[in-house]
């Protein structure tokens, strides 16, 4: 019998944000949260954009059915997220922060928020591309993981007139979990009028609004 | 000292990628209370003697960052919680008569005190009494929170203690347990609870319920 050559493959830690059960430890939620983290975190950055760039915050929030999707928007009146930060939010073997290193009273300094964001929808089947536009560019950033976990994108860049960032994402409105007894379907836990109305309660400085 | 660490290895790796390599009086001047050129030059003084110039050099000695970091204690006061911010009575009031038809009561509280580490924190609780079911708003640092801030601290009042933000409510029979998912109020109270701190350490991932105990 022949001996087995084994190699030593590299794994890139990267899918760890496109798969729901690593997500799920990374955010400390369960899926049925996954809405309202990227919810939260869309809001934190926006809030944190337009203050660094001393701004007062006027934050949009939009939360629709389509089809069996949820389909989620922030927008701000921030400076814009700059297109070099969103190619470097696509390497995912670093975190961009700008408030990790720093002792202050911040939302939220990891610097994966965006990561996060951009990888729940995947985790939970869309394969939908999340649009995020800003600066006078609309971006489609459609991951993929391939079989070895090694994390790709497609992004797709045009031009299109924009004001401050604004991100937007569809996601499954439903989870199917599968147990020994069968399979059943639960629903996304969003409220999203409670969050909008948390934030609009924790920042009297920013006008908050909410459609859905 | 972890923390300042941090920040200069920071600043070195972005040096090291093509970043500015920051003179230390430079860096020293971007702290509260040392931003005169004289107080920088009076912390800094024995470092550049002994060659430290640059961030850069604190990558040859470790070391030479508590020395630093003593020298900068030595020259500026601590941080009051007063210089984090807060939300404020007249917000909390005003959000709750927007969101609800009828506030017939409301009372603020608002405490400040420090960490076992040092750090300050201020602590914000707003409530109201409403003739419907209200909510309670958890928030850390402006931010709402997927839960109780403080479940698994112990809050002591001057007649009971409980176990967070959600037990203590429940103690004083302001926020009976419900059908409804935690924020939801089956009483008639709506209650914004907010805490303020530095760097807050959580112990979840899901940076809900804070470590009032360390940072």
């Amino acid at each position: 019998m022949g001996q087995l050559q084994r190699t030593t493959f590299e794994v890139s830690r990267a899918s760890e944000y496109f798969d729901a059960r690593q997500l799920s430890a990374l955010t400390g939620v369960p899926q049925t949260a996954f809405a309202s983290v990227c919810l939260k975190e869309l809001v934190d950055n926006s809030l944190d954009a337009c203050e660094t760039a001393g701004a007062k915050p006027e934050i949009a929030i939009a939360v629709s059915l389509q089809g069996g999707y949820i389909k989620l928007t922030v927008s701000d009146n921030g400076p814009g997220i700059p297109p070099e930060v969103v190619h470097r939010i696509l390497d995912y073997s670093v975190r961009v922060s700008d408030k990790a290193a720093y002792r202050s009273p911040t939302r939220g300094a990891q610097g994966n928020a965006l990561k996060t964001v951009i990888g729940i929808p995947y985790s939970l089947g869309s394969r939908e591309p999340l649009i995020v536009k800003a600066r006078g560019i609309r971006h489609a950033i459609t991951p993929w993981v391939d079989p070895a976990g090694g994390v790709h994108f497609t992004h797709d860049t045009t031009q299109e007139i924009t004001e401050g960032t604004m991100v937007s994402l569809l996601m499954p409105a439903h989870l199917h979990v599968k147990t020994a007894f069968g399979s059943h379907k639960q629903p996304q836990n969003l409220d999203a009028l409670h969050w909008a109305r948390s934030f609009a309660a924790f920042n009297p400085h920013a006008t908050i609004s909410y459609q859905g | 000292m972890d923390s300042l660490k941090g920040l200069i290895f920071n600043h070195i790796a972005h040096a090291r990628s093509g970043g500015r390599d920051l003179p230390v009086g430079e860096f020293v001047r971007q702290f509260a209370g040392l931003s005169s050129t004289a107080k920088a030059q009076a912390v800094t003084a024995p470092l550049i003697e002994g060659g430290t110039t640059h961030l850069s050099d604190f990558a040859k000695d470790e070391a030479m960052v508590k020395t630093l970091l003593e020298r900068m204690r030595d020259a500026s006061k601590a941080p009051k919680a007063s210089a984090l911010g807060w939300v404020g009575k007249e917000h909390f009031q005003t959000f709750f008569e927007r969101t609800y038809v009828e506030v017939k009561e409301y009372n603020y509280v608002r405490k400040s005190g420090t960490l076992p580490s040092g750090l300050p924190f201020t602590f914000e609780f707003a409530v109201a009494i409403l003739d419907e079911p209200g909510h309670l708003y958890c928030g850390v640092n402006f931010s709402p929170t997927f839960g109780d801030p403080l479940q698994g601290t112990t809050l002591a009042g001057p007649k009971f203690k409980a176990d967070g933000i959600r037990g203590f409510l429940s103690q004083g029979h302001a926020l009976p347990e419900g059908d409804g998912t935690w924020y939801e109020s089956p009483a008639s109270v709506a209650v914004a609870a907010h805490i303020v701190t530095a760097a807050p350490l959580f112990l979840d991932r899901g940076k809900t319920r804070l470590n009032m105990e360390g940072a």
